[in-house]
């Protein structure tokens, strides 16, 4: 019986010193990471996702797209991230301490949209707004060959009545995809949400850790000879 | 009673009347996993499918490849996974414990509601109420319908337990009680922290690599060398080689192996030494795997020659190589150097693959060819399918195994690795998806074999449910123990 | 190998599992006797465990990235790196551009590109007070500015708000100096940047006690 006694307390004390050394100490750490305010600006940062961006995040969620998109930058020299343009940096853990749910993701099916935001911003019509649209209506159109799936139930056709909707995208469309006359393309409500919260994906505030990177030896030196010969 | 010479796993007489009194949540949980098995492959097929032809059913929003795969992800692992892993626990740890199953019928109860948990989570999850979270992709009020119903089974195999009659613990009952108590810890700690009031920032990831690495290890792990354990014994008809060793494997396990789960987080922006010392805590993880060879390989080779005909033995057989590959790929490929190429690739999904049906679904095959005949006392109605079943199994999981490794390591050195020459820039994403589409298709087709396959178990698993069924319901006093149970 | 193995597993009796436990029980209970070779399995284990536990340890000191929660790069560590990471220094130009277009301040009236408004605003760009004397300028943009002055030979009569600390924007010292130094360097001006240390010498020596706005002659009479 005591052999039994010392089965389920090591047992126990297994599971209590992993559940103590993973994730109590660094729910005490990390967990309580708190925004940094920069002077300069006058500003707390990460700053909270707007509205719609925020039930646009609950749109990604739903739709599963973390099931092929990571939403983490490896930093400079671990793969490529940063020559593919997935990020001025690599992500650091404060990023996402303002989010309801953490998507890092685990699978790169399609690229890294931790910064996607930055790429189209200001690009391709009504600031990367027309570009997402095209995109998600029909991958092809913006990325031909692309094994993303269409989000075509994310766009609604309806008849027009009075005015056309200025929201209307079938004028960004190919002939192919024309509606009937009289007819009009015009992304739904969630579309809307999750569009704006891709566009507010960027990741752009340096924070100080984002300097934590080791430099190798051959640098420093490197640099320290170059300041010896400079004096 | 059968001789002991005849190399076959023969049953005594008391194991008999312990296999009667399984009989009704035993078949009960094997037909539901063997539904929820075909049901899961068939979202597999579809998600496999979708990854080289994202035309396909892409106008369905429920059938969108996200919430196809969390779907895939939640059937496999609760449907088929744990019905599964119930049955072979309530078996097991009633022929161990030679105590026959006392009240039967409210096991069958805990498990029509865990399968209603199941059902009402992945349309849930098609009907895009998920979490997102890798390994608990319920939402959020499933998960308290699957842990008042696992309450009842683990306390009733708990229960059971403790009313064994031999003195000796063997190492199977280690492990299941090591899976038992395991599980719901885990599971309402990250229910608590990632569904409830989720943690902040990088903590969800975090809390989710330390649930699914111990699901995984420790809940399907455990379930499935304990069977192992049990099986590789009973089936050759002999001891366990080294038997002594075994209890070090299982304390190393038990010790080291839940502080490997965030080796899987590397590069990610948790904080570095988290990931260190998962990676440092794997490695330990190879004595364990040393261990299980040394018991497990020995016992069943020297047996091989007698038993290799028996199909339960070949999807052992078949288990304990996959178990031992896999343990050591995983740590292989927690270590950053392979990491960096490797991580977020298809070679993460074929070790995912390996580790789930290679080793616990092919285990749990052959648990169930040698359970179910025993607990109902018939033999499968039709012998030629156990054989399709197998090879099926046997082949599909190898062409996907294989087919999704050549595909990751292109994928990743597509992904993560500039083309050689001056100046170069990186491959197009896209060209990278292109150049992998021939074995991604080997992996639909792949699925689509698993498929057939598990129609055939299904078929052969509810006809001898059907036989069994019409044969007791007229007569319950043929059912001795159930109907005085109930 | 196999012949130890054989020796190693015993037949289970009748099978039955009351004889798997008491065969089992039995192999816990009397360890086999060392024999030559079976001996060597435990032995190969241990041997095992421990370079298993000391590469581990290695590795795990060496990539701990000092046990920090703000390190992600598991070859950074902060003692050794301590000194040569810089600390983080704001970009005056960079600093100072956000300041100037930020809502209500310079380039509401002074536009983006720093050509002003013909006749209302003077321009920035190649501006002989934006260029000149840093002494006039700082003055300038700490208090304000009231009637009329003359900017590339035309003639403004208008009133700029101060900027400084206890003025209505309260810009600290180094915003001042910041968006001093972003304009000077802006739009084709290249003149030297403005010294944060200036802006508080001037704020709180020079010019200390000043609240009203300056007027054209007043700071044409500065150096």
């Amino acid at each position: 019986m005591n052999r039994i006694a010392l089965l389920f307390l090591g047992l126990f004390a297994a599971l209590a010193a992993s559940w103590t050394g993973v994730i109590l100490v660094n729910q005490g750490s990390v967990g309580r990471l708190a925004r940094v305010v920069d002077a300069n600006e006058g500003l707390a940062f990460p700053q909270p996702m707007p509205g719609l961006a925020e039930q646009g995040h609950l749109v990604y969620q739903d739709l599963g797209c973390a099931a092929c998109h990571t939403q983490q930058v490896r930093r400079p020299g671990f793969g490529i991230d940063d020559k593919r343009g997935w990020g001025d940096r690599h992500s650091v853990a404060r990023d996402y301490i303002l989010e309801p749910r953490v998507l890092i993701g685990s699978h790169r099916i399609g690229p890294d949209l931790r910064n996607v935001g930055q790429r189209k911003d200001g690009q391709e019509g009504r600031d990367g707004r027309e570009w997402h649209y095209r995109h998600l209506y029909d991958p092809q159109l913006t990325s031909p060959g692309s094994v993303m799936p269409s989000f075509r139930f994310l766009f609604e056709t309806r008849k027009i009545v009075g005015e056309p909707s200025p929201k209307a995208i079938q004028g960004l469309l190919p002939a192919s995809s024309q509606p009937p006359a009289g007819y009009e393309i015009v992304p739904t409500v969630r579309a809307e949400r999750l569009v704006s919260y891709l566009l507010s994906l960027k990741d752009s505030y340096a924070y100080p850790e984002a300097a934590n990177v080791y430099v190798a030896k051959s640098e420093t030196q490197g640099g320290a000879a170059a300041e010896g010969a400079k004096k | 009673m059968a001789s002991p010479s005849s190399q076959t796993s023969s049953v005594g007489v008391e194991g008999a009347s312990v296999d009667a009194s399984v009989r009704l949540p035993g078949l009960y949980f094997a037909a539901a996993a063997a539904v929820w098995l075909v049901v899961g492959t068939a979202l597999s097929v579809i998600a496999a499918f979708k990854l080289h032809s994202p035309a396909f059913l892409a106008d369905c929003e429920w059938l969108t490849y996200g919430r196809v795969r969390a779907a895939e992800s939640a059937v496999l692992t609760y449907g088929w996974g744990f019905n599964a892993a119930f049955a072979i626990v309530i078996w097991l740890m009633a022929r161990l414990a030679q105590a026959e199953v006392r009240r039967p019928v409210t096991l069958v109860v805990s498990g029509v509601f865990w399968n209603l948990g199941v059902l009402l989570g992945s349309v849930g999850i098609l009907g895009g109420h998920g979490t997102a979270v890798e390994g608990l992709e319920f939402p959020a009020y499933v998960n308290v319908i699957l842990f008042a119903a696992y309450a009842w089974i683990a306390i009733w195999a708990l229960l059971t337990f403790r009313a064994r009659r031999s003195p000796h613990v063997f190492i199977s009952q280690w492990y299941l009680v090591l899976a038992l108590l395991w599980f719901p810890w885990v599971f309402s700690l990250a229910h608590l922290l990632l569904v409830v009031d989720p943690v902040k920032g990088v903590m969800q990831p975090l809390v989710q690599t330390w649930y699914a690495h111990s699901l995984f290890l420790f809940w399907f792990g455990g379930v499935g060398v304990a069977a192992l354990y049990y099986l590789a014994a009973k089936l050759t008809g002999r001891s366990i080689a080294h038997y002594h060793l075994s209890t070090l494997g299982f304390w190393l396990l038990v010790i080291f192996g839940a502080w490997a789960g965030p080796a899987r987080l590397v590069g990610a922006p948790v904080p570095a030494w988290v990931v260190s010392l998962g990676i440092a805590m794997s490695m330990v993880l190879l004595v364990v795997v040393c261990v299980w060879a040394f018991n497990l390989v020995p016992t069943l080779a020297r047996a091989a020659a007698v038993v290799r005909q028996e199909a339960s033995y070949r999807f052992v057989a078949v288990g304990v190589v996959a178990l031992l590959v896999a343990q050591v790929a995983s740590v292989l490929l927690s270590f950053r150097g392979v990491a960096e190429l490797l991580q977020f690739t298809f070679v993460q999904s074929a070790l995912t693959q390996l580790n789930h049906y290679g080793f616990f679904s092919m285990v749990a095959f052959g648990t169930l060819y040698v359970m179910v005949p025993r607990i109902t006392g018939r033999s499968w109605p039709v012998p030629s399918l156990v054989g399709f079943h197998f090879w099926s199994s046997l082949l599909g999981c190898l062409a996907s195994v294989v087919a999704l490794s050549i595909a990751g390591y292109k994928q990743g050195v597509g992904l993560n690795r500039l083309p050689m020459g001056d100046g170069a820039v990186p491959t197009p994403l896209i060209d990278v998806l292109q150049s992998i589409q021939p074995y991604l298709f080997t992996q639909t087709s792949a699925m689509v074999l698993l498929v057939a396959g598990h129609v055939a178990f299904l078929v052969n698993l509810g006809w001898m449910a059907a036989g069994c069924c019409s044969s007791c319901l007229p007569a319950p006093s043929s059912l001795p123990n159930a109907s005085k149970a109930a | 190998m196999s012949s130890h193995d054989q020796e190693s597993t015993r037949p289970l009796g009748d099978g039955s599992d009351a004889s798997l436990q008491s065969v089992h029980a039995d192999l816990t209970a009397n360890k086999p006797e060392p024999k030559d070779g079976y001996s060597m399995l435990p032995l190969f284990l241990l041997g095992l465990l421990s370079a298993v536990i000391f590469v581990g340890s290695i590795y795990f000191v060496h990539y701990r990235g000092g046990v920090d929660p703000l390190v992600y790069d598991e070859r950074f560590d902060p003692k050794t790196a301590a000194k040569s990471a810089t600390v983080a220094t704001v970009d005056p130009i960079a600093a100072g551009k956000r300041l100037y277009n930020q809502p209500g301040a310079c380039a509401t009236c002074h536009q983006v590109n720093g050509q002003g408004v013909a006749g209302v605003f003077p321009p920035l760009a190649a501006s002989e007070w934006v260029s000149g004397s840093d002494e006039r300028l700082i003055r300038l943009v700490l208090h304000g500015l009231v009637g009329e002055i003359k900017v590339k030979g035309n003639t403004y009569n208008g009133a700029m708000p101060g900027f400084g600390l206890g003025s209505g924007f309260n810009w600290s010292d180094e915003r001042v100096a910041h968006v001093l130094t972003y304009i000077r360097s802006e739009w084709g001006n290249a003149a030297p940047a403005v010294d944060v240390a200036k802006v508080t010498a001037i704020r709180t020596q020079a010019t200390a006690g000043r609240t009203k706005p300056w007027t054209a002659v007043e700071l044409e009479a500065v150096p």
